[in-house]
């Protein structure tokens, strides 16, 4: 044994060969009830990846490690990029990750057809070009998507709605994944059922490629509204209000004590101008991603580096309004409707 | 009343903050913790901690700040202030010419001179990790410390590359007393590729199992205490680098 090893019960042994009684209650260390004599009545409690089961030293893949990430990005943009030169350009302009992907939003939403996960040898040239984080997206449900992308190592998976999905009832089961997923949503319940299903980052899902802010807005709008809500709920009610929208209970009940989502949330989908980026940071989002916005505008080094610095001085705004100057067009954009080219997007998945 | 700074760039600068208020209310020290973003914010701190995040995203920021970059050099060097660097904080501390392992030539801000660091020397997200591991001079020290490390970067080699007896620091060489405080068994240590034109020379099988480190009022872990919820590495830095006392 190389180093100190806790078991179930928070006792400790060290490497000396000593052992020392529990005294921490670290997150591997699963809550008693408090009744000793109910031991064989008692119905286990969920415990978290307990590192005393095995003999391994460290744990991979862990929630920790996959919500700490996402955690790691915060107050940053993630930029998508289609090729090689794009993520030097995001790069360049001081992204904190790149989404990787053959098409943007907005191209897809013209050009029609199937969108799905794009070739790995091009997701791997920016791997292998940029020391940022790569993320890519899979088809909603589309798990083989996800064991590939997980296979050519990307950092971050994106189940995201952006795409034809692949299965319009199930989303992946993503908690065995080692690599962690970023699921969109437009509401609390939604947002939930992604992180129960193992999601470790959360992003609003807007209108991607329609260069119009309003769904963005609405959808972080309504998340905070019902984490409001949830957090003045008692006991009784907050079970009411699971069912009500369709949440797993327990983080439902974490989501109101902490008065947040238990995960990072970004805002996404629609975002084009460093204004966009600080309207969604003062409304509550840790960090933003900008899909068509940067390479559908006339300028997309100068777009790209303005948007970064309207993130990270999101409450400023005499640095807003000089970042926010010439520029050159922004991505023209399109009403958000439901006759709009590509559709609403925000609805697939649910 | 003790001023501490948290670099608000980019990161996980919020984690950071809510840990060291939790140190204030949990072990009663008297500081006042703030974020900083422009220069004037950081003339007002006693201590300032760099949080994990994208070093080169950070970098850019603080030229893009205006005064920033200089001013946030030279505190860094300055011997008597403390500075605390997890992960990506610990890559800006680097000597000036000490960051390797990025796809681009960065620039360390010369914190800990002599100290060499190599960008996700464990490889992607695929290979982050978290482990229980024995931690000097924290509270219960009988207890490990839980350590996730998250694309994390290592120590790549150290100059001088024993660290000096406290006794002969002054005499021997004008770099305060080196203390490695956290040490990771060999299994776990990251393999960092052999590239041939390395600026940085053959890394240091010994130097690269280092995770924490102390030099002074300068400390750096290559992982991240902000998100675990054990509070023991905030409250070393301010016992230890800070030189201030708990009141309980």
């Amino acid at each position: 044994m190389d180093f100190a090893i806790q078991d179930k019960e928070g006792n400790l042994s060290l490497p000396n060969g000593t052992t020392v009684n529990g005294t921490s209650n670290g997150a591997s260390t699963p809550s008693t009830n408090g009744n000793a004599n109910s031991q064989s009545a008692s119905i286990p409690l969920p415990v978290r990846s307990d590192p005393s089961t095995t003999q391994r030293s460290s744990h991979t893949g862990t929630f920790g490690v996959k919500s700490g990430l996402a955690q790691m990005l915060k107050g940053g943009v993630i930029m998508d990029v289609m090729n090689v030169e794009q993520a030097k350009v995001a790069e360049e302009a001081g992204a904190v990750a790149v989404m990787a992907l053959e098409r943007i939003p907005s191209l897809i939403r013209s050009q029609g057809g199937i969108a799905r996960m794009s070739d790995p040898t091009m997701i791997k040239d920016i791997i292998d070009t940029v020391s940022l984080p790569v993320m890519a997206k899979v088809r909603i449900g589309h798990f083989v998507e996800a064991q590939i992308l997980q296979a050519i190592g990307v950092d971050y998976i994106d189940e995201s709605e952006v795409l034809t999905m692949a299965d319009d009832v199930n989303h992946i089961h993503k908690a065995p994944f080692n690599t962690p997923f970023v699921c969109g949503a437009k509401n609390l319940g939604e947002a939930l059922r992604r992180i129960g299903e193992g999601a470790a980052f959360i992003r609003c899902k807007g209108e991607a490629g329609s260069g119009n802010v309003i769904e963005a807005v609405k959808h972080v709008r309504t998340l905070n509204s019902e984490i409001r809500k949830a957090s003045t709920l008692s006991e009784e009610e907050l079970y009411t209000y699971a069912k009500e929208i369709s949440a797993p209970y327990h983080l439902l009940k974490e989501t109101a004590r902490l008065k947040r989502l238990p995960v990072v949330m970004f805002a996404a989908g629609g975002i084009a101008t460093p204004a966009d980026a600080a309207l969604m940071m003062q409304l509550g989002c840790d960090g933003v991603f900008v899909g068509s916005g940067i390479f559908a505008s006339g300028n997309p080094a100068q777009r790209a580096k303005a948007i970064v610095q309207a993130t990270t001085h999101y409450n400023n705004p005499k640095m807003l309004a000089e970042v926010s100057a010439n520029l050159g067009e922004a991505m023209s954009g399109v009403d958000v409707a439901d006759n709009m080219p590509g559709g609403r997007m925000a609805g697939k998945g649910n | 009343m003790v001023r501490i700074g948290v670099l608000a760039l980019q990161g996980a600068f919020l984690e950071h903050a809510n840990a060291m208020r939790q140190v204030k209310s949990t072990y009663g020290y008297d500081i006042d913790v703030i974020f900083v973003k422009t220069v004037e914010e950081l003339r007002q701190c006693n201590g300032l901690i760099i949080p994990g995040g994208e070093s080169t995203v950070m970098l850019n920021q603080a030229r893009n700040s205006p005064g920033l970059m200089p001013e946030l050099q030279s505190y860094l060097q300055d011997p008597s202030k403390p500075v605390y660097g997890s992960c990506a904080g610990m890559i800006l501390m680097a000597s000036e010419d000490g960051v390797g392992g990025g796809k681009k030539p960065q620039k360390g801000l010369g914190a800990l001179q002599g100290m060499n660091v190599w960008r996700n020397a464990y490889g992607a997200q695929n290979e982050s990790f978290e482990a229980n591991i024995p931690f000097q001079g924290l509270l219960n020290p009988d207890i490990p410390f839980p350590a996730i490390f998250i694309r994390a970067p290592a120590i790549h080699s150290l100059v001088p590359s024993t660290p000096t007896p406290s006794s002969n620091a002054s005499t021997a060489s004008k770099l305060p007393a080196r203390e490695d405080l956290c040490v990771l068994p060999p299994s776990l240590v990251p393999h960092i590729p052999e590239i041939a034109d390395s600026p940085l020379g053959p890394a240091d099988t010994e130097a690269m199992r280092i995770v924490a480190m102390k030099q002074g009022k300068k400390l750096v872990t290559s992982f991240h205490p902000e998100l675990s919820g054990d509070l023991r590495v905030h409250e070393f830095f301010l016992r230890e680098c800070c030189g201030m006392e708990a009141d309980v």
